[in-house]
């Protein structure tokens, strides 16, 4: 069985030194090397990879950004100088976490490891929704959002979120710019964005609170909140304590 | 501080043991030389000695809040001098009336005691000196330990704040992605491998021996930035190159020790970093007036928002720069569509 394998780094030494000690293994196959997370990920979509050797500070996206724009994930070992993000890495499932520079007997380790569990796992991949909850659990508030429009990737501040709809499995994220769909809980974006700046009003809905022009009654003893863009957005009972709290009202 | 003798439990029992040998010699001396009775001996050894082994405890208290550095030794001698005759009337004092009382026989005795006086006030004023003695002894021995223990916290704490400036100098990723490379370079190139080593060596040397408030010149700061770029040169290749434009007239102007290193990794860490594209870091060196003018500006990708915050490393040149020149604004940055400036404005004697 060949395995099919993708390193991802945006440094030619580090990709080559892989590729070195990658040659006692000969049932791996480095089917392409990509330098940066735009790369990866239209990489992986073409080769559909066993195991990918990813760096995390890349150009444009990082490597965990770039995880969660998959459906699904290929087996992973992190490799990286950052000793910060190993938390982060095994509760994304990686197979390992590698610290540069490393030597060849660990790196040989890694590639067991991620070989075992590729046999194991033949059948059953873990979608990345399911462990998408747990990322980003260690730093504070997230600072941006990496979404796919067609074939592009788009990097989006989070201070130009307007809000945030529940879709299905999936969130639509709304900008001045438009709306931008992403596979995401609301329930990450309720735990992961600024409290202080966005609020849950609904089951469906995270607003940023500086979008709000307006609070109006709505049917009997229920709110709807008017955005700056002209969007009306109910407000559930519990949202609507939230938002006061939140608010000073 | 508290008084040794109460706080410390082998110090009281010093203090005890002490004085019932004081007591012992004041009682034979009473027996054998001048003739008392052995019980009166016994109850002025007892009574005397218990008195003054009392107001000695207290007196810990007359040196201890008295703050002998504040005045000239006059008024401490004077001082002490009031303090001593007080307590040595107290004593003396209650010493007589408590006898008057306890002991059986008078006669003899009061004769005795009336007429010891003087000596009794003799032997007090020396032991008074020597409680006073004491207490000093263990208040300067405690002070040297309170500053010698400080004076090991302060080096630690000079030390940390050291490793700390290492640390911002040399970001120890960079460090470790560099490593990396030598790593692989070592396998099929080892000429540019031993390079990459020595680069780097003379790199961290001249990073670990500079010292914050030297100057230095242009030339040997520009040599330190190359030998930087030229490393990151071997990690990025083609997608990092670098330009400077340094007129002859301005080579020996003189700078802040280290003060472009954060500047360069800037433009490093937000241009090659986060770029998919090559890109430039054009230095270029004027000289206005009395003003050595640095300017080194980087392509951006304007797409990518940044990441969070200015680095403490660029808010250290700008507090630097601050406390060299005692001038604010030296340090300013321009952006442009694609383009991120900074700009150091350095003036020249």
């Amino acid at each position: 069985m060949t395995i099919k394998a993708i390193i991802i780094d945006d440094e030619q030494p580090a990709r080559n030194l892989i590729r070195s000690y990658l040659q006692p293994f000969k049932e791996i196959d480095v089917v392409t090397e990509c330098q940066n997370g735009f790369e990866g990920l239209k990489a992986i979509q073409e080769f559909n990879p066993d195991l990918i050797f990813l760096d995390i500070q890349m150009p444009k996206i990082t490597g965990f950004e770039m995880l969660e724009l998959l459906e699904q994930l290929p087996v992973v070992i992190f490799s990286t100088a950052y000793d910060q993000y190993a938390i982060k890495a095994f509760e994304l499932n990686a197979a390992d976490y590698l610290l540069k520079p490393y030597e060849e007997e660990r790196f040989g380790q890694a590639v067991s490891r991620a070989l075992e569990r590729i046999e194991a796992a033949k059948d059953s991949v873990l979608p990345v929704k399911e462990i998408l909850d747990s990322h980003q659990t260690e730093s504070g508030p997230i600072d941006r959002i990496v979404v796919k429009t067609g074939n592009k990737i788009k990097v989006i501040p989070v201070e130009q979120v307007e809000y945030i709809e529940a879709y299905d499995d999936y969130v639509n994220i709304y900008t001045s710019e438009g709306r931008f769909i992403k596979q995401q809980t609301m329930g990450f974006y309720d735990k992961h964005l600024n409290a202080k700046e966005f609020a849950r009003v609904h089951r469906s809905h995270i607003v940023r609170l500086n979008q709000i022009v307006q609070i109006e009654p709505y049917e009997k003893d229920s709110k709807v909140l008017i955005l700056r863009s002209g969007v009306r957005i109910k407000v559930s009972r519990s949202g609507l304590k939230v938002l006061k709290d939140k608010l000073g009202l | 501080m508290q008084n040794p003798f109460l706080e410390r439990k082998t110090y009281s029992i010093a203090y005890g043991i002490a004085w019932i040998l004081i007591i012992g010699i004041h009682v034979s001396v009473l027996y054998f030389f001048s003739d008392q009775g052995l019980v009166d001996s016994l109850i002025d050894g007892v009574v005397f000695n218990t008195l003054f082994a009392l107001l000695g405890l207290s007196l810990w208290y007359a040196v201890r809040y008295y703050d002998s550095s504040r005045g000239a030794i006059l008024d401490t001698f004077l001082y002490h001098f009031g303090t001593a005759a007080l307590a040595l009337a107290l004593w003396l004092g209650l010493g007589y009336l408590i006898m008057m009382y306890v002991i059986p026989d008078l006669s003899d005795y009061q004769v005795f005691l009336e007429k010891s006086m003087p000596w009794r006030a003799i032997s007090g004023l020396f032991l008074y000196s020597l409680m006073v003695m004491v207490y000093y002894l263990y208040i300067n021995q405690e002070d040297r330990k309170a500053r010698i223990s400080k004076e090991a916290d302060l080096n630690l704490q000079v030390r940390e704040a050291e490793i700390d400036r290492l640390k911002s100098q040399i970001n120890p990723h960079f460090l470790f992605n560099s490593l990396n490379s030598i790593a692989s370079l070592t396998l099929d190139r080892p000429k540019q491998a031993r390079e990459m080593i020595i680069k780097l060596s003379s790199f961290l040397r001249s990073s670990l021996e500079y010292k914050e408030n030297e100057l230095t010149d242009l030339t040997s700061e520009l040599d330190h930035i190359r030998q930087y770029l030229e490393i990151e040169k071997i990690r990025f290749g083609d997608k990092l190159m670098f330009k400077f434009e340094v007129p002859e007239s301005c080579i020996d102007c003189r700078l802040p020790n280290m003060i472009l290193q954060p500047l360069f990794e800037n433009a490093i860490k937000h241009g090659v970093y986060e770029s998919t594209e090559p890109v430039e870091i054009l230095t270029k060196v004027t000289k206005k007036a009395n003003h050595l003018i640095l300017s080194i500006s980087n392509d951006f990708d304007p797409d990518i928002p940044s990441r969070k915050g200015k680095g403490i490393g660029i808010q250290n040149v700008d507090n630097r720069m601050q406390l060299v020149y005692q001038s604010s604004n030296l340090l300013q940055f321009r952006k442009t569509a694609n383009r991120y400036t900074a700009e150091l404005i350095i003036p020249q004697k």
